[in-house]
């Protein structure tokens, strides 16, 4: 990230740059961590996790609250903590605020009653206004669950969410939006899990695998929304692109650095059900077994088109960083890949300057710089 | 021999392979009405890099149309009217659960499970499936090929071997037995391949009527499911098929490929 904010500094569009890991799973959080050190806002090219999002939490939320027969003050309150609205609400009015809400749950007391009785209690609360009325109200209104119940008022909750509760986010977020842009996309995303959980409810429930409960409901759409599909999110023109180097292909960057270059992640071997000795038969296809189609996976074959998509993508040049221990203090080796490349290596020196307070990007890093200058200047 | 030599000069005939090169296609972008060329990539993000690499060189969209394998095979179902839904993993994994318990239970069709797997890891008999699929696409051809080349190791990896096969067969019958839909993402292409050599070709031409050329990215590998469709259209329609491989696995894969192509009656599998 030293690299990246000194690049910026000497006027490197962020467009230019882009940070390769292998897995992100493994890297995202000392990335970001990182990142922010030096003032980057970061985009990471992946898969969204809709479980963390607050419209996700939001619907659990509602599904707990409507689940319970009898519920304590925080289960009660934590969908309007979530950003709950009415659908077709005043913009002005909701959500209800954090400072109000702190007040009416630490005014309302202990232990578990049913929803009728909280519309009782709170009617003895000062703090509690009409818009407390309004939500306890609607949980008490709302139908058994059924797929059509299912998607009508969690569908309702995610609208509403759309209109009031995204609008907190944007007025809150970074010029670049990254949150409201995050935000959004679960939004999103939580209309696709609606209408999975309506189909989805009613096969189980036709299977008799699950009860007619909105506890159920909650367990199923966690089941949904953890699934990997497999898809990636995309990018922001203002942020910085971090990405998982199966992505990087056919990609045209300035400027790529390339973080954990080492032997465990380059090949990383993949586990695969097919023993070793029976990959090796199709792997080598002597006569008929070359009908058989080879998996490239049981091979370095794909960490191979990784790596050279990572050559490929790099306009000017390529940096490539790893860590030489684990937090335990084991050595970590690089990656045989590097073996047989001619590499600059950055003196260690150069290195502690570049991390020190006296930042300053190393000389032969400096040398992409003057190389992609005059390289300008010719076109 | 002389026979099978003939058709498989006709198949490669209108099929190139290439190492990278994926620039080229930028080549062919220009103004028109209807998109001419069909790029199929598996990964979503790839097709949308080669959409931003087009918007960075100013280049029309207009003349490519981009989808996966599988939306491709839907297209192709639903333009010749037949069904285009595949159950999803979740239900399929509660299928496979259950089909476990029903094999564990019954003594219909004993079934040994590999060494140290558990009856109830639906996820690992679910990559076995998937597993046997990508090598074997489940064409009879490649089922016996699988057979014989399991039969020539030394015991015990023979055996466990040849019940993987097994296994995954046994599982995949069972869940075309119970769903009328197709049994993943990767059935559709079957189905879609199925459709496209009984029809010789005109469930092709239905759905993609303006498409001359089909070129599939990003490919690090090749399945026999993706293989076998491919071989269908070379069979049957007149388009040209150009497939690039990536620079890592490209010359090996591009070796494998034409082998890929010698079977008879792509997208046919052991189960009927």
């Amino acid at each position: 990230m030293a690299i990246v904010a000194e690049l910026r500094d000497r006027d490197v569009p962020i467009r230019d740059i882009a940070v390769v890991a292998r897995d992100l799973d493994s890297y995202e959080q000392s990335l970001f961590r990182a990142a922010i050190q030096y003032g980057i806002a970061p985009v990471f090219w992946r898969q969204l996790y809709v479980t963390r999002t607050r419209p996700y939490a939001l619907v659990e939320s509602v599904c707990e609250a409507l689940d319970a027969d009898e519920l304590d003050r925080r289960t009660l309150l934590r969908p309007l903590e979530h950003r709950w609205a009415p659908s077709n609400a005043p913009s002005d009015d909701w959500p209800v605020d954090p400072a109000t809400l702190y007040r009416v749950k630490h005014a309302l007391p202990q232990g578990a009653r049913p929803t009728e009785e909280w519309i009782e209690v709170l009617e003895t609360i000062d703090d509690a206004d009409a818009r407390f009325t309004t939500f306890v109200e609607w949980l008490a209104d709302v139908p058994e669950p059924n797929p059509e119940t299912v998607t009508s008022v969690l569908g309702d909750v995610v609208e509403a969410y759309a209109d009031h509760g995204l609008a907190v986010t944007r007025e809150s977020d970074s010029p670049a939006l990254l949150d409201t842009e995050t935000d959004a996309r679960a939004v999103v995303r939580g209309r696709t899990l609606v209408q999975q959980l309506r189909h989805k409810f009613a096969d189980r429930l036709q299977e008799e695998t699950l009860e007619r409960s909105w506890g159920d409901v909650a367990d199923l759409a966690n089941v949904i929304a953890t699934q990997r599909p497999g898809r990636r999110e995309h990018s922001n023109a203002r942020a910085l692109d971090i990405l998982e180097a199966n992505d990087v292909w056919m990609l045209d960057v300035q400027y790529v650095i390339a973080v954990g270059m080492t032997a465990d992640e380059w090949p990383r071997a993949t586990e695969s059900v097919v023993p070793p000795e029976f990959q090796e038969v199709v792997l080598r296809g002597d006569d008929d077994t070359s009908k058989l189609a080879p998996r490239t996976a049981w091979t370095d074959g794909r960490d191979r088109d990784q790596f050279l998509d990572v050559f490929r993508a790099a306009g000017t040049g390529v940096i490539l960083t790893r860590h030489t221990q684990t937090v335990d203090g084991d050595d970590v080796h690089s990656s045989p890949f590097l073996d047989h490349l001619d590499l600059q290596t950055v003196a260690e020196s150069h290195r502690q300057q570049l991390l020190s307070t006296n930042r300053e990007l190393p000389p032969e890093i400096q040398d992409f710089l003057e190389e992609r200058a005059e390289a300008t200047a010719n076109e | 021999m002389g026979d099978a030599y003939v058709r498989h000069q006709e198949l490669t005939k209108r099929l190139t392979l290439h190492v990278g090169d994926e620039e080229h296609l930028f080549e062919r972008a220009r103004c028109c009405s209807q998109p001419t060329e069909l790029v199929v990539a598996p990964v979503e993000l790839h097709r949308r890099n080669v959409q931003r690499r087009l918007r960075e060189r100013n280049a029309p969209k207009d003349a490519f149309a981009f989808d996966d394998p599988e939306g491709v095979s839907k297209g192709i179902l639903s333009a010749a009217g037949e069904p285009n839904k595949a159950i999803d993993r979740i239900d399929r994994l509660a299928q496979v659960r259950s089909i476990l318990t029903e094999l564990a239970e019954g003594d219909m069709d004993p079934l040994s499970l590999p060494p140290g797997v558990s009856s109830h890891d639906s996820r690992y008999i679910e990559q076995i499936r998937t597993e046997v699929e990508a090598v074997t696409n489940f064409h009879p051809e490649r089922i016996e090929v699988w057979k014989h080349a399991a039969d020539g190791l030394y015991a015990p990896i023979d055996s466990e071997t040849g019940e993987i096969l097994n296994l995954a067969l046994a599982v995949e019958r069972r869940l075309q037995n119970r769903t009328a839909k197709a049994t993943s993402e990767t059935d559709l292409v079957r189905r879609a391949t199925r459709t496209i050599v009984s029809s010789s070709g005109s469930a092709w031409t239905e759905a993609y009527p303006e498409i001359e050329r089909v070129t599939l990215l990003g490919l690090s590998g090749l399945s026999a499911p993706h293989a076998d469709l491919l071989h269908a259209l070379l069979a049957t329609t007149s388009i040209d098929v150009h497939v690039h491989f990536r620079e890592g696995s490209g010359a090996y894969l591009k070796r494998r490929m034409p082998a890929l192509l010698d079977i008879e009656g792509p997208g046919q599998v052991v189960f009927e």
